[in-house]
C-alpha cells in the first residue's frame, strides 16, 4: 500500500472565496452539479471506499468547463494513491476537482432553498404556478403549505393516539403488533411518501376495529354518551351516528354519510340485539373508512376567499390540523366547540389555542417525537454489534442511549424554551449508571442522574451522545462517511448526491498504521471522491475516536492512533471554518446560522408538513421562521409560528 | 352483548406462531386447469426482477456459462439484449435510477417512487379497467435483504409494480408464511348459526366501509387525483378482504402452510445495509417455497400481475455453499474472499471485460437458476390454459434487471428477456437491439394491443417490430 502523498488540507482559519483549502474553484464548489445524461465511460474506476484506490485512467473532453475557470482541453487524469504528481499539481487538482465533479460525480450540493436536488417526492411543494419560489400574497404574507395535496394517513402512533383521546380505548401496544410499520422515508417516519397502504393494513385496521369495540371501558357508555335515545328509530340512529361520527371522523357527516350506517342497525334489529349492539358495530365501520384513516381535506377549487388555486380551510380541517400539528391526535372537546362556533379562523384565536394546547401533555410528546424521528433514535434498540468486539452493549444500554438524548433535549427544548442549537452545546446530560460507566463518568447515582458535562472529557452536547454515534456508526465498524453525512444532512440541511454508481462505497479493511482517518485522506487526496467528500468527510473526522458504540478511544482496535481535527464546510458558502476537537466541533457548528434553521426550522417543518419543503415553501418558510425567531426560537415559539402562519389555513386545490 | 371474532389469520399467527406443514404443495392441488373451458387465456403480465445485472460482455457468449440456466426456458423467451435505460438515468445512481426505471421506462422521481406506471400496471389497467376478477390484483413477492439508502427505504430498490402516478402499488412479500396467508388464507367464520349472525354483521360493516371508499374514489370525490389514486389502491385491498370474509371456492385445493423456515427475509436481515451471509442449502429451498406458492397463485388464477424477485437492486450477498455451475460442483465461500468478503456486489465493480471473478459468474448462474425454476413452475402443462399452452406461453413477463456493465454500474444494453404473451411476442431468439427501453416497453404493450408508450416519449423512435409477431 502506498500511502497518500498529499496530506489533508492545511487548515488555518476560516477560508473563503478564491481558492479554497481544498484548492477547488468557487464556482465549482457551489454549483448544483447535475448528473451527466451519457453512457458510463468504460474503464473507469475509483474506489472512494476501500483500501485500493485504483489507478484509473479516463480522458475527456472539459471544453465545457471553462465557466469555472478551466482551461478548455483534453486531458488524462490518472487519479490514485500519488494523486496528480508533477509541477502543476494547485492546478491540476483545480481542473480535476471540477472535472471530476462534473463528469464523473455528479456532486450536487443543495443547500438553502430547498431540501433535496431536483426531485421532489409526492406532495412536496413545487413551483407550481410560483415558479419564481417567492410564492402568492395572502394578506401580504406569503402562501405556504401548498403543496400537491395528498391525503395522510395517520401513523401507527396517531392511529393510537386517536382511538385513546377519542374512544378512551389504549391501543398502541396492539397497532404496532398489527400494522405495518410506517416506512421511513426523506428523513421521517411520518411522511406521505412513506405512508403507504399495503394490504397487512387493510387485514389491521379491520381487525383492531373489533379489538376496539371489543375493549371499550363501557360499550353502553358509547350509546349514553352519543346517542338520544336507544331505539330503532330514525331519531335515535341519525343521533348515534351524527354525534358518534363527529368525533370518530373529526367532522360533521353529511346526509348521505349518515345514510350509509343505517343499514347496520337494521341488521342489529333482524338479529334481535339491541341498539347497543348496533352502535358498536357502526363504529367500526367508522373506524376501517377513509375519514377516520386518513387526515382528509376537501381538495378541491371552490369559490371561498383565498388566492386563485388556494381555498380556505373549514373550521374543522383547521381544528384537525391544530390538533395532529401540536398532539399527534385527533381534536379535544374545546377545539370541536371553536370549530362548532367557527372560531378557527383568525390568528388570534389560533394562537389561543395553541397556547392552551402547549400546555397538554400531549405536545411534550410530539415534541420529543419530533427528536426522536429526526434522529431515528427509534433504530437505536434494534442495532446489533458483535458481542465480542462490545460485550458491554445490550438492549437496556441501546434504550438508554435513547433516553439520554431524550431526556437532554427535553430539558433543553422544552422545560427551558431554549433555541435548537443549544441541543449542540449542552454542558449537561442524563445517564444512568451503565451509560455512566460508558462516558467514564466516575461514581455514577443509581438510576437515572443528571451530570454536568464540564470535567467529562470529549462530551459536549447532543452530537457527542453515545446513541447519536452508534446510529451512525455503520455496524461495529465507525463511519466517518456516515458520520459526516449525517451531519451535512441531519444537521446542516445539505445535501449531495448519491455516490456515482462507478464508485465502490465498502469499507476498507483496516491495517496497521491506516486508520479510517487515513483512507478518508486519502479519498480526499483523490480528485474524483474529493468533490463530494471533503463537504462532510472533514466534519466526520470530528468523531474519529467514537467507537461503533460511542465509546471514547484513542486508538483503534489495530493501534492506529484517532485524531478529532477537522474542517465545517459551510454548505453554500465557500467557507470552511477549522477545529481541532470534538468540543471545539460542537462549538464552531453550533455558531453557525445555518444549524438554527436547519434543526429549529426546515426538520420541524417537514416533520409537521409530512413532505419535504419545495421551493414554493421558501417564502412560507422563511416567515415562520423570522417570527419563531422573534420569540426565543424555541419550539414552543416555532409551533405558535406555524400554526399562526396564513398558510396553516389553506390548501392548494386540485382537480 | 356479544362481538364476534374475525381476526384474521395474519393476525393470529402472529400471536400463536406458525404451523408447520410440509412443503411441495403441487401435488395437493386440483389437477386440472382453472381456465378449462374458457375461450381464451385471460391477460396476465409479471415484471421479474434480479439484481445487479448482466454485464453485455457476459450476455454476448448466449445461453452458456453463467446464462446456462435461461436454455431450459429458452424456446419460451425472447432474449433482449442492446436495450439501453438512459432515458431513467437521473440523479441517483444507478442502484436506483436503474431499478425504478426497470419495467416503467422513466427516470424516478425520487428513490421511493417511480417516474410511471410499470408495464404490469400499464396492462392491467388497459384490460381491466375496472379490476379483473380474482382475488388479488397485484401480487408481490421477493427474496431479498438490500433496500436502505442510509436511514430510510428506498423502494426503488424491491419494488418493481407502479402505479400511474408513480406510487408504490404494495410492498413484496418476503416469507413463504405471509405469502401463503395473502394467497391462501382467509377469515371465513364458519357455517354455524352464530358464525351467520357474524356473518351478517360483518357484511353489513363491510358495506359500509365500502360505501365510504367508493365515495372517495367516485366523479363526486372531494380529492385530487392523486388522493383518490391513493385511495383507489385502498379500495381495491378491501375488496381482497372482502373476498377473503367471504370466500368462494377457490379453484385450486388450499395447499398446507409452508414449513416455518429460518428467517430469510424481512428488514432485520438487512444487516445494516452491509449484506447477509447465507447458505446456498437455505435460501434455495426458501425461494422455491415461494416461488411455488406465487405460482399456485396464478395457477388458481387469483392473481394475474405482480411482480417476482430474486435480489434487489445493489444486493449484498455472501454465499457459502456448493453449487452445481453446469455440471461442475463450485463452492461460494464469499467471506472468505478477498473481492466477495465486501459481498457479491463487489465482484460486478471489481468486473472487467473478460477478467471476472469466477464467482461473480457463479452468482449469475446461481440467480438465474431461481428465476428459471420459478418460470418452469409456470410452465407446466398440467396448469395449460384453455389453448393448450402454458401460462408461461400465454402471460406477458418481462425480465429486467437495474444495471449493463457491472463495473461502471451504467444503464447501456441492460438485460432483458420477455416471455410469448400467447403467440404475440417472437420467441426462441435473441435479439440484439440498440434500443431504448422505452422503446421496448412500449413495443410489448403494443403486443398486447395497447397503444400507449410506456416510458420516456423522447426515447421512442419506433416499435422493436423483429419482436412482434
Amino acid at each position: 500500500m502506498v500511502p497518500p502523498t498529499i496530506a489533508a488540507p492545511a487548515i488555518e482559519g476560516r477560508h473563503r472565496n478564491g481558492l479554497g483549502a481544498a484548492g477547488i474553484p468557487d464556482g465549482a464548489e457551489r454549483l448544483g452539479w447535475p448528473s451527466p445524461r451519457r453512457p458510463s465511460q468504460p474503464g473507469w474506476r475509483a474506489t472512494c471506499g476501500v483500501a485500493n484506490i485504483e489507478f484509473a485512467q479516463t480522458r475527456h473532453n472539459y471544453a465545457d468547463l471553462t465557466e469555472f475557470g478551466v482551461e478548455s482541453e483534453t486531458i488524462s487524469l490518472h487519479v490514485g494513491h500519488q494523486g496528480v504528481t508533477g509541477m502543476h499539481r494547485q492546478r491540476w487538482r483545480a481542473i480535476a476537482a471540477s472535472a471530476g465533479a462534473l463528469i464523473v460525480s455528479g456532486c450536487y450540493a443543495g443547500v438553502d432553498d430547498y431540501e433535496g436536488p431536483q426531485r421532489l417526492p409526492p406532495g412536496a411543494a413545487d413551483a407550481g404556478d410560483d415558479s419564481d419560489g417567492d410564492g402568492g400574497e395572502i394578506e401580504g404574507q406569503c402562501e405556504g403549505e401548498q403543496g400537491g395535496s395528498i391525503i395522510r394517513r395517520m401513523t401507527t402512533i396517531e392511529y393510537a393516539n386517536t382511538v385513546l383521546d377519542t374512544l378512551g380505548v389504549e391501543i398502541l401496544a396492539d397497532v404496532q403488533a398489527i400494522l405495518p410499520a410506517d416506512l421511513r422515508s426523506d428523513g421521517f417516519s411520518n411522511q406521505t411518501a412513506g405512508l403507504l397502504v399495503t394490504y397487512g393494513h387493510i387485514e389491521g385496521y379491520h381487525d383492531l376495529a373489533e379489538l376496539i369495540v371489543a375493549r371499550l371501558p363501557d360499550p353502553t357508555g358509547l350509546v349514553d354518551t352519543y346517542a338520544d335515545c336507544t331505539d330503532f328509530s330514525d331519531a335515535c340512529e341519525v343521533s348515534l351516528i351524527t354525534n358518534l361520527g363527529l368525533r370518530v371522523w373529526r367532522r360533521p357527516l353529511v346526509a348521505e354519510e349518515i345514510a350509509s350506517f343505517r343499514p347496520i342497525f337494521a341488521t342489529a334489529n333482524e338479529e334481535g340485539d339491541d341498539f347497543t349492539v348496533g352502535a358498536g358495530f357502526v363504529l367500526e365501520a367508522m373506524l376501517q373508512a377513509p375519514q377516520f384513516i386518513y387526515r382528509l381535506e376537501d381538495e378541491l377549487p371552490s369559490t371561498d376567499d383565498g388566492p386563485e388555486g388556494l381555498r380556505q380551510l373549514g373550521d374543522y380541517e383547521i381544528a384537525s390540523r391544530l390538533s395532529y400539528l401540536l398532539w399527534s391526535s385527533s381534536p379535544d372537546d374545546a377545539l370541536f366547540d371553536a370549530a362548532a362556533d367557527e372560531a378557527l379562523h383568525t390568528t388570534d384565536q389560533i394562537e389561543q389555542q395553541v397556547q392552551r394546547m402547549l400546555a397538554m401533555p400531549r405536545a411534550r410528546e410530539t415534541a420529543m417525537r419530533y427528536i426522536e424521528d429526526w434522529l431515528a433514535l427509534e433504530g437505536l434498540p434494534s442495532i446489533n454489534r458483535d458481542p465480542a468486539l462490545y460485550p458491554d452493549f445490550d438492549l437496556q444500554l441501546a434504550q438508554d442511549m435513547r433516553e439520554e438524548t431524550l431526556r437532554v433535549a427535553e430539558e433543553l427544548l422544552w422545560e427551558d424554551g431554549a433555541p435548537f442549537s443549544s441541543l449542540l452545546t449542552a454542558d449537561f446530560t442524563w445517564a444512568t449508571p451503565e451509560l455512566a460507566a460508558l462516558y467514564g463518568i466516575p461514581n455514577p447515582g443509581p438510576g437515572w442522574q443528571r451530570y454536568s458535562l464540564a470535567d467529562v472529557p470529549h462530551r459536549s452536547g447532543m452530537l457527542t451522545h453515545a446513541g447519536i454515534q452508534a446510529i451512525n456508526g455503520h455496524g461495529n465498524r465507525p463511519s466517518i462517511v456516515e458520520r459526516g453525512l449525517f451531519i451535512l444532512g441531519g444537521v446542516l440541511c445539505s445535501t449531495v448526491a448519491a455516490p456515482p454508481a462507478e464508485l465502490d462505497t465498502s469499507m476498507a479493511d483496516l491495517e496497521e498504521g491506516q486508520s479510517p482517518r487515513y483512507y478518508s485522506e486519502a479519498r480526499l487526496d483523490n480528485v474524483t471522491c474529493r468533490a463530494c467528500h471533503e463537504q462532510f468527510d472533514t466534519m466526520g473526522w470530528a468523531f474519529e475516536s467514537f467507537d461503533g458504540i460511542g465509546a471514547w478511544r484513542t486508538h483503534d482496535e489495530l493501534g492506529n492512533a484517532l485524531k478529532q481535527d477537522g474542517m465545517l464546510f459551510v454548505p453554500g458558502s465557500g467557507e470552511t471554518v477549522p477545529f481541532d476537537t470534538v468540543e471545539q466541533f460542537a462549538d464552531v457548528i453550533a455558531e453557525e446560522p445555518q444549524v438554527e434553521t436547519c434543526i429549529g426550522v426546515r426538520k420541524p417543518l417537514q416533520f409537521a408538513w409530512g413532505r419535504p419543503l419545495g421551493p414554493a415553501d421558501v417564502c412560507a418558510r422563511d416567515e415562520i421562521a423570522d417570527v419563531a425567531a422573534e420569540s426565543g426560537g424555541s419550539y414552543r415559539a416555532l409551533v405558535s409560528a406555524i400554526a399562526t402562519h396564513p398558510s396553516f389555513r389553506l390548501i392548494r386545490a386540485t382537480e | 352483548m356479544r362481538y364476534r371474532k374475525v381476526m384474521s389469520r395474519r393476525t393470529l399467527l402472529r400471536g400463536t406462531g406458525t404451523a408447520a406443514i410440509a412443503l411441495p404443495f403441487l401435488d395437493e392441488m386440483r389437477a386440472t386447469s382453472v381456465w378449462a373451458g374458457e375461450p381464451a387465456p385471460p391477460a396476465r403480465a409479471f415484471n421479474l426482477f434480479f439484481g445487479l445485472g448482466i454485464p453485455r460482455q457476459i450476455a454476448a457468449g448466449g445461453l452458456v456459462g453463467p446464462l446456462a440456466p435461461l436454455a431450459a426456458v429458452a424456446d419460451k423467451l425472447a432474449i433482449c439484449r442492446g436495450v439501453n435505460m438512459y432515458e431513467c438515468d437521473g440523479p441517483e445512481n444507478n442502484h436506483f435510477d436503474g431499478a425504478g426505471g426497470t419495467f416503467t421506462g422513466r427516470e424516478p422521481a425520487t428513490v421511493s417512487q417511480a417516474g410511471g406506471p410499470s408495464i404490469d400496471q400499464a396492462v392491467l389497467g388497459a384490460k381491466y379497467p375496472q379490476g379483473p376478477d380474482t382475488l388479488i390484483t397485484t401480487l408481490m413477492m421477493g427474496s431479498f435483504f438490500r433496500r436502505k439508502l442510509n436511514n430510510d427505504l428506498s423502494l426503488t430498490r424491491f419494488v418493481h409494480c407502479w402505479n400511474e402516478d408513480g406510487s408504490p402499488v404494495d410492498v413484496p412479500i418476503e416469507t413463504p408464511t405471509d405469502l401463503f396467508e395473502r394467497v391462501f388464507g382467509d377469515a371465513d367464520i364458519g357455517d354455524g348459526p352464530e358464525d351467520l349472525k357474524a356473518k351478517h354483521y360483518e357484511r353489513s360493516v363491510l358495506d359500509s366501509v365500502l360505501e365510504q371508499y367508493q365515495h372517495y374514489t367516485g366523479p363526486a370525490s372531494p380529492l385530487g387525483a392523486s388522493s383518490r389514486s391513493r385511495v383507489a389502491d385502498h379500495l381495491d385491498k378491501v375488496r381482497e378482504l372482502e373476498q377473503k370474509l367471504f370466500p368462494e371456492d377457490l379453484a385450486c385445493a388450499v395447499p398446507g402452510a409452508p414449513a416455518e423456515l429460518p428467517l430469510l427475509g424481512g428488514q432485520d436481515v438487512d444487516g445494516g445495509g452491509g449484506g447477509p451471509t447465507l447458505q446456498v442449502n437455505q435460501w434455495v429451498p426458501y425461494w422455491q417455497s415461494m416461488a411455488e406458492l406465487y405460482a399456485m397463485a396464478v395457477q388458481c388464477d387469483v392473481t394475474r400481475f405482480g411482480m417476482v424477485m430474486f435480489q434487489s437492486a445493489g444486493e449484498r450477498i455472501r454465499l457459502q455453499g456448493d453449487w452445481d455451475y453446469n455440471g461442475q460442483t463450485v463452492n461460494f465461500d464469499d467471506v472468505a474472499h478477498p473481492v466477495g468478503n465486501g459481498a457479491s456486489h463487489e465482484y460486478w465493480h471489481a468486473y472487467t471485460p473478460g477478467n471476472a471473478h469466477p464467482e461473480m459468474l457463479w452468482h449469475t448462474h446461481f440467480f438465474l437458476t431461481q428465476l428459471v425454476y420459478f418460470m418452469q413452475l409456470l410452465d407446466d402443462p398440467e396448469y395449460a390454459d384453455a389453448n393448450d399452452k402454458t401460462i408461461l406461453d400465454n402471460a406477458l413477463i418481462t425480465i429486467g434487471t437495474e444495471l449493463g456493465d457491472g463495473n461502471p454500474h451504467n444503464l447501456e444494453s441492460v438485460f432483458h428477456a420477455v416471455s410469448g404473451a400467447n403467440g404475440r411476442i417472437r420467441t426462441g431468439e435473441i435479439f440484439d437491439f440498440d434500443a431504448s427501453c422505452t422503446e421496448l416497453y412500449t413495443t410489448l404493450l403494443a403486443a398486447m394491443d395497447i397503444d400507449q408508450t410506456l416510458g420516456t416519449p423522447s426515447a421512442f423512435n419506433g416499435l422493436l417490430s423483429q419482436l412482434l409477431v
